[in-house]
């Protein structure tokens, strides 16, 4: 009898104990190893370590293709970046991914086991990021459909009207600010695009006026800070993210020098999001209540167990053992997914810049030391020429247009002028 | 779809007078104007769709009409390894007189539970000199996803 019942135990407490190690396997170290070499600016080694597990059609097929694209991004190897968050674009917007074996998997196993399509947040800044490189590439409609796409991801129910879904336009003003700019490039509806940020964000109103806009022929694209970070409670079975705004301080605003001299960005250089403040909107799942639930029962079934346990009789132990097992199976199993595309900044600075048409010298520069030097950027007499800068620790004090990886590419020339 | 197109525009009054006026069209295929609402349209794969339509509409009444590719498409698809879609005559042999113009539009709604389209593509055959509009044809499909337990 004895003997039977240890079998019955010892499986569940294998499996708990196997889930609780959080067991992490090469491909994660591999991920984890990529994201560490990115803030190092070891972008090349990044690259080197994430391509491999972009191509691998597995639950992280989409995380991994999102990393990539952020470190083909940054050094301006346009074409794999927009490759890669094509690949996690394509899934993202499909539905059913997770259907079957995985949803059941998810809610029974491991909620690691789901094929990871991320928060709204990321999945609207997969479509940023693709917006970004075709409104470079000066390709204004899918750089259109890209923001409108990110507006969608964060559209929401209102949530003053707990009797009824009411859905409630986003209130994302980096998304609308650069659709309203796509839309005017293409010379076409862009002024209620350019209210609505105004609505949205009274202090963004020179920022998004629209004649500004449309004179400007130099565009600084500039991400800055760390973006959020996934945590679990104590329990590990509810997530959210860290840290709020408050406690991460201020975003600190840049200064812009053109050929030396300083350029006056007060009313511009504004940061129109804050990422640590988007993701504080995440929205509670069905699969977070079943965790909690889960969590909950757990620990009811940990303590009556142990009570059970203590008894002098035989038979109350062996129940006190099987209680205790299945209570540290739902723990176990409870736990959060806590994977994250960790590359998000805190925020993107949209710069719209009027200089003489030619080659400039620009230097942004941060408060903390941070400054970087891009020499021989152009300002096109007509239409704008936008520029992806990344204010990260441990990035080069002096770039030079072109970068070596966009002449190997397709899609921007060295005159900044698209290719096709 | 192409089937339709080209039997649609053989049988159009203006494009058979024209024919009757200036012999066999020489029409240029431009690529796709991406209209769609949050739809992205990739540049290959926009590429890909106007040679594929290029070949289809070529397969009918080819003593009619000559179906060429717009020179920058043409030279980017030799390029590349699309290698098993004909991409016709080379644009800088032939000198077309007319174009044919397609552009796609959709309105599309996503929320927390379903993500529909309504896709509307138009195509026009203009002439090119004089922007005069000999056909125009436009499909429609629509598309709705409902959204799953982990989407």
């Amino acid at each position: 009898m004895n003997a039977r019942i240890s079998k019955w135990l010892l499986a569940p407490t294998f499996l708990a104990a196997l889930v609780l190690c959080g067991c992490e396997n090469s491909a994660e170290r591999q991920a984890d190893d990529a994201v560490t070499a990115y803030y190092e600016g070891d972008f090349d080694q990044a690259r080197t370590l994430l391509e491999p597990l972009a191509r691998q059609t597995n639950g992280d097929f989409v995380l991994n293709n999102a990393r990539l694209g952020s470190t083909d991004l940054v050094q301006y190897r346009l074409d794999d970046a927009e490759s890669a968050f094509l690949r996690a674009y394509e899934v993202i917007n499909s539905v059913g991914v997770n259907n079957g074996g995985r949803s059941l998997g998810a809610v029974l196993v491991d909620e690691k086991i789901k094929v990871w399509t991320g928060e709204p947040f990321e999945r609207a800044m997969v479509n940023f990021y693709l917006g970004v490189i075709y409104y470079m590439r000066h390709d204004y409609n899918n750089a259109r459909a890209a923001f409108e796409n990110a507006l969608f991801k964060l559209r929401d129910y209102d949530p003053s009207d707990d009797t009824k879904f009411t859905e409630q336009d986003s209130n994302f003003a980096l998304g609308y600010l650069m659709l309203a700019k796509s839309w005017q490039r293409l010379g076409e509806k862009a002024q209620a695009l350019f209210d609505r940020v105004r609505q949205l964000r009274p202090d963004l109103a020179y920022l998004a006026d629209a004649n500004m806009n449309r004179e400007s022929n130099l565009l600084l694209i500039v991400d800055w800070g760390e973006g959020p970070r996934k945590i679990k409670n104590d329990d590990g079975a509810v997530v959210g993210f860290a840290p709020p705004p408050y406690r991460a301080g201020p975003i600190y605003l840049p200064r812009v020098l053109v050929d030396g001299d300083n350029y006056d960005t007060d009313d511009i250089a504004l940061a129109p999001v804050d990422t640590l403040a988007l993701a504080q909107d995440r929205r509670w799942q069905s699969i977070d209540t079943i965790r909690d639930v889960k969590s909950a029962l757990g620990t009811g079934l940990l303590v009556a167990g142990a009570v059970e346990g203590m008894s002098n009789r035989q038979q109350n132990q062996e129940l006190g053992l099987g209680l205790f097992a299945a209570g540290l199976l739902l723990k176990a199993t409870s736990q959060a997914d806590v994977r994250q595309w960790e590359m998000i900044p805190r925020t993107f600075f949209v710069i719209p810049m009027r200089v003489s048409p030619g080659k400039h010298d620009v230097t942004i520069e941060f408060a903390g030391g941070w400054r970087q030097t891009w020499i021989g950027l152009i300002a096109p007499p007509d239409g704008d020429d936008a520029y992806y800068i990344h204010a990260g620790p441990w990035t080069q004090a002096v770039q030079y247009w072109p970068p070596a990886a966009l002449n190997a590419q397709s899609g921007v020339t060295a005159t900044g002028q698209p290719s096709n | 779809m192409t089937t339709q197109m080209a039997a649609s525009i053989v049988a159009s009054p203006a494009v058979q007078a024209e024919i009757q006026a200036h012999g066999p069209l020489r029409i240029v295929c431009e690529p796709v104007e991406n209209r769609m609402t949050g739809e992205i349209l990739p540049t290959g794969q926009a590429r890909a769709y106007t040679a594929q339509v290029r070949a289809l509409l070529s397969e009918h009444d080819p003593d009619l009409f000559t179906w060429i590719m717009n020179r920058d498409e043409f030279y980017a698809l030799r390029q590349s390894e699309l290698s098993n879609v004909p991409l016709g005559p080379s644009p800088d042999a032939i000198n077309p007189q007319y174009a044919l113009t397609a552009r796609f539009d959709s309105l599309t709604n996503e929320n927390n539970d379903v993500r529909s389209s309504f896709y509307l593509c138009v195509y026009r055959l203009t002439d090119l000199d004089q922007r005069r509009e000999l056909w125009s044809g436009s499909y429609k499909v629509q598309k709705t996803a409902v959204k799953g337990f982990l989407d």
